[in-house]
């Protein structure tokens, strides 16, 4: 011990002794050591960034497929060991540079005292002077008074102007063109998309402002049909239409597709497979014959088309047929599989997945950014069950709304947030009519048992004070009610057709028909389309009085809904797909 | 016995002052805040399906009332030792002791929390808004520094104040600043000190606290900008004595007014002043001042005399050009208040010109939108209290330039060397450099080390 003590203090007078050189040495080879140590840190600390736990995409990935199967056994043991696997890294890496902290502070700390030693042992002593002359205090004094203005103009100047540079506006500026048209990158307008036809029954839920399609046509003489071609596979989803580009989904056993068709001539442009993200999620989903997994329509904007099958997949491919992005939902809890069809507002993809039963607190409503596939944002759908209705956006009072129905609530909520506007509850049954818009009204149903007429302009609990009227005669089970905003039309499965009054519910007029009806009737101009299992097609006036245009055969069962684009139709049938054009007409 | 120099605290002396090698430790504690720029890459909790539950996250306790009045009452005890040590003792050496406890104790124990500097927030909070509850030691702390100050002077910045302590320790290789730039710079701190009551007052912001960049040092942690300011700034002072105190400190910048009126001063000599200027060259922070006799001819007189009728006539100028320009400023800082950030987003949002945020600023206008009409309403009321505020701000700023070029018109008659008595610390350097003191304490002049000897002798 007192050879210790000994060493000590002979290091320590040995220390106290250090000379000049000795000392500048010293604080040389201290702050080489401190830059060495410095740069090595900093390597490491722009590498750990590099390297951030959080941004590995493989991690991103796997944990976002869990996210959409939950019981994958397999991904969870490759995620925690890849999980494991860059904790250790990260915690490596955090001691390493620890200890380098310790080095550099020690390296540091030399540096300094013997830097100190060193300029204290070159200091020069302060000798007496001469008192500063008078002529040089008054030039201290007027730099004083320049630099005082200096900087004080410096900071009037500068406050001047970020407050006018950067004020606050509390008043709503005129709208941009984001709102009155334009879009910058994709997305829709309500402009175009009445040009089109980008989402099940189009713009106006199912109304179209065309008054040249013909009420008749004949396949067997091709009179009015411009081309009827045979899709490679199969679907009951209704077509979607941008430009010169159709889309279907498609799927048997085998696979799920995306077509995309000429308008002009009905040719296949390209089919292009829905990815899946594990086998699993196919294998365990039992979709019913009768619908299949293309039972979703798709959406479609000027760059992209959007499909989304009943097994989970969501994906966004170019109109080119270059996949965009892709998502997983995962195996829905649903009898049918997901059967919601997409809806599109500006630059948003709307995907309603109402899955579960009540108290699962299952369901949600997501908005995807339509070029990148990132949730713009989400709402919990609370208490809400599983449904098949397909959401539809207008603008109504000033307000942009997104109606969703559900059981047992009919929910507006704010298209470019998310955030709910108005409710009316005590919605019930299997809940597959998609709701109306028309005349400041929505129309929604309890299907088979009643149809109310809901006044948009709400919010909170509209139940008790918004519901204008409701009938409960001939209420239908799958088609949408369709209204020109003076009349309203339902189409009850088992072919009750009604007339009312879209603004007092008063019927005006009803028919009934033979035959099954499974397609939502639809406007274009003053035509009412109608579809039937059996292969009808019928057209009507709209009307205050029962007029039947026309009426044709397909020979197949018709369930989709048409779209209507240019001067054309176009029919989905079980085996064909049908584009009816007047004679004469050219687009 | 053989004596040595030790740096920029010694070079005057015969004597050893231990204090000094321990500097470089201080830097030790600051370099290790670097492993806290690691901290940026921390995990997100492990999302278990074991059915552990994460234990809450939740605030700090707040520190015990008893604890608090202990803060309270090491303040003033350290005020009291830092006063006797410059006034009575004159001791440098005690000066640094209790710079070394202050540091350790408000600075690294403490973590800088609760401060004199910070203070003037809470201060300002609280008189302007009722709901605001300001404890006690809180205002000890705003208060005691400048009820000293109106005895003693700056005797909180010599060795109380944490921030102080920090920069002075590390001052190495003093480099002056010249005594015109200082002066201009000198606003600053008026500036600051005026931006910040406005924001806390109006409940904005605390930006004092936001930006401190010793906060981070104190606390060994913090965000790698904060710790590169606040590294940067240890580098600058290792050169320039204290920028913070001298050109930022918005609390400083109340310790000049209040030193302004001290009962005492700090004097340089213990006897009669020589006039040797020796302590003029001692002090970093370039306050002493030489003595300065009235104008000797009616000539000067009249040149000074309208020097300062000129001041005096542009200052309602300046007050109202300052006043305008501090309105136009507050037009733009009401963004600084929550409620009118989310106003203004929302408006925006309204107005089709739809920004990507951040999530936590989409949470919010989420939340703030579900009343918008209140949201709208709230904001404009905070707009025009920070509009009326930028009215008081701005009249504040034109104010201190005003009186700081009377100031300077006006100059002042001194008999002898002595501090600034608005801007000495009160580090009690020039009390080592005077003959006289040395003489008073036994001290032989001024050791020449033995290379410079050499140098000079050719």
């Amino acid at each position: 011990m007192r050879t210790l003590l000994t060493t000590i203090t002979k290091f320590g007078n040995r220390v106290a002794r250090i000379s000049s050189d000795e000392a500048r040495a010293l604080a040389i080879i201290a702050a080489s050591m401190v830059v060495i140590i410095a740069l090595v840190m900093l390597i490491s600390y722009q590498r750990g960034v590099a390297e951030d736990p959080l941004r590995v995409s493989e991690l991103k990935t796997l944990r976002d497929q869990l996210h959409l199967a939950p019981k994958d056994e397999a991904l969870m043991t490759r995620i925690r060991a890849l999980d494991v696997q860059q904790r250790d890294r990260y915690f490596t890496r955090v001691n390493r540079n620890e200890i380098g902290a310790w080095f550099l502070a020690g390296g540091t700390v030399v540096f300094v005292w013997a830097a100190s030693r060193w300029f204290s042992a070159r200091k020069r002593p302060f000798l007496p002077r001469a008192l500063t002359p008078m002529v040089e205090v008054n030039r201290n004094n007027s730099r004083a008074r320049y630099a005082i203005a200096g900087v004080s103009g410096v900071v009037v100047i500068a406050s001047a102007i970020i407050g006018v540079t950067q004020r606050v506006q509390l008043t709503a500026a005129p709208k941009s063109p984001i709102m009155a048209g334009a879009v910058p990158d994709g997305g829709v307008t309500l402009e175009t998309m009445r040009q089109n036809w980008p989402q099940f029954r189009g713009a106006d839920a199912g109304l179209s402002t065309l008054t040249n399609i013909p009420a008749k046509w004949d396949i067997a003489t091709g009179e009015n049909i411009a081309w009827k071609i045979t899709p490679p596979v199969p679907g009951v989803s209704s077509p979607v239409v941008w430009s010169n580009r159709l889309f279907l989904t498609a799927a048997d056993k085998a696979s799920r597709e995306v077509l995309c068709f000429d308008t002009a001539n009905g040719a296949l442009l390209w089919r292009l497979p829905a990815k899946l993200a594990t086998a699993e999620a196919v294998v365990k989903m039992e979709i019913p014959e009768l619908t299949g997994a293309a039972i979703s329509t798709p959406a479609a904007d000027a760059q992209r088309v959007f499909a989304i099958f009943a097994t989970g997949e969501l994906i966004a491919a170019d109109h080119s047929g270059r996949l965009v992005w892709s998502k997983n939902f995962g195996k829905p809890e649903n009898p049918y599989g997901h059967a919601t069809s997409l809806a599109i507002w500006r630059d948003k993809l709307i995907v309603q997945l109402d899955q579960g039963d009540h108290e699962a607190n299952k369901s949600k409503l997501y908005a995807f950014d339509v070029a990148t596939g990132k949730v713009a944002w989400e709402a919990a759908r609370p208490h809400i069950g599983a449904s098949w209705g397909t959401p539809i956006t207008f603008n109504s009072g000033g307000r942009d709304q997104l109606v969703c129905v559900g059981v047992p609530d009919v929910i507006s909520y704010d298209p470019a947030t998310g955030r709910e506007l108005w409710k009316c509850k005590g919605f019930d049954g299997e809940m597959c009519p998609s709701p109306g818009f028309a005349a400041g009204f929505v129309f929604a149903m309890i299907p088979s048992q009643q149809l109310f007429a809901i006044r948009a302009d709400g919010s909170g609990d509209v139940t008790s004070t918004h519901i204008m009227w409701k009938t409960n005669t001939a209420v239908p089970d799958i088609t949408s009610p369709i209204s020109n905003g003076e009349l309203l039309f339902t189409m009850e499965t088992y072919g009750m057709l009604t007339c009312y009054d879209a603004k007092s519910g008063a019927k005006v007029w009803d028919h009934q028909y033979e035959g099954e009806f499974q397609a939502s009737p639809t406007i274009a101009g003053d035509k009412l389309f109608l579809f039937t299992t059996e292969g009808d097609g019928i057209c009507l006036r709209v009307g205050k009085k029962f007029e039947e245009l026309g009426r044709s055969k397909f020979g197949e069962a018709i369930k989709a809904t048409p779209a209507f684009v240019g001067e054309r139709m176009f029919v989905r049938g079980a085996t064909n797909l049908f584009c009816m054009m007047a004679k004469g007409a050219t687009k | 016995m053989k004596t040595r120099d030790h740096g920029a605290h010694g070079k005057h002396g015969t004597k050893k002052i231990p204090c000094l090698p321990c500097f470089p430790w201080f830097l030790l504690f600051f370099l290790l805040t670097a492993t806290n720029l690691f901290a940026e890459l921390k995990f997100p909790p492990p999302e278990f399906e074991s059915g552990y539950k994460m234990p809450q996250t939740q605030n700090p306790i707040p520190r015990s009332l008893l604890l608090q009045y202990a803060d309270v009452f090491v303040l003033a005890a350290a005020l009291g030792v830092a006063t006797w040590a410059i006034y009575k003792k004159r001791s440098r050496k005690w000066v640094i002791g209790t710079s070394v406890f202050s540091l350790l104790y408000f600075g690294f124990y403490r973590e800088g929390c609760v401060c004199a500097i910070g203070s003037i927030q809470n201060v300002s909070l609280g008189l302007f808004n009722s709901s605001y509850a300001l404890p006690l030691g809180v205002i000890a702390f705003f208060a005691l520094p400048l009820v000293f100050a109106l005895f003693f002077g700056r005797t909180f910045c010599a060795a109380v104040c944490p921030h102080g302590a920090l920069q002075d320790l590390v001052l190495l290789k003093p480099i002056n600043v010249p005594q015109w730039l200082e002066q201009g710079l000198g606003i600053i701190p008026f500036v600051y000190l005026g931006i910040a009551v406005l924001f806390a007052a109006t409940g904005s912001a605390f930006i004092i606290c936001e930006y401190d960049p010793f906060i981070p040092l104190f606390r060994l942690s913090g965000s790698t900008t904060a710790l590169t300011i606040g590294a940067s700034f240890l580098i600058v002072s290792v050169f320039i004595g204290r920028p913070y105190c001298r050109f930022l400190c918005p609390y400083g910048a109340l310790l000049r007014i209040s030193s302004l009126f001290s009962k005492w001063r700090v004097r340089i000599t213990p006897d009669t002043c020589t006039q040797c200027t020796l302590c003029a060259e001692s002090c970093p922070f370039g306050v002493i001042r030489e003595p300065a006799a009235a104008p000797s001819n009616s000539r000067a007189l009249a040149g000074t005399r309208k020097r300062f009728l000129w001041s005096l006539a542009v200052l309602p100028l300046l007050i109202a050009l300052s006043a305008f320009a501090g309105n136009q400023f507050a037009h733009a800082a009401a963004r600084m208040h929550p409620d009118v950030r989310l106003a203004e987003m929302h408006v925006k949002k309204q107005s089709g010109v739809d920004p990507a945020r951040a999530p936590k600023d989409q949470i919010a206008l989420a939340r703030a939108e579900q009343a918008s009409t209140e949201l709208l309403a709230r904001a404009a009321t905070v707009q025009r209290r920070i509009q009326i505020g930028g009215w008081i701000l701005g009249g504040w700023i034109g104010l201190v330039v005003g009186l700081k070029l009377l100031g300077v018109a006006a100059g002042k008659r001194r008999v002898e060397f002595e501090p600034e008595r608005s801007g000495c610390f009160g580090c009690a350097r020039c009390f080592l450099s005077c003959p006289q003191q040395r003489m008073k304490d036994g001290l032989g002049p001024v050791a020449v080390p033995t290379p410079i000897a050499a140098s000079m002798g050719k």
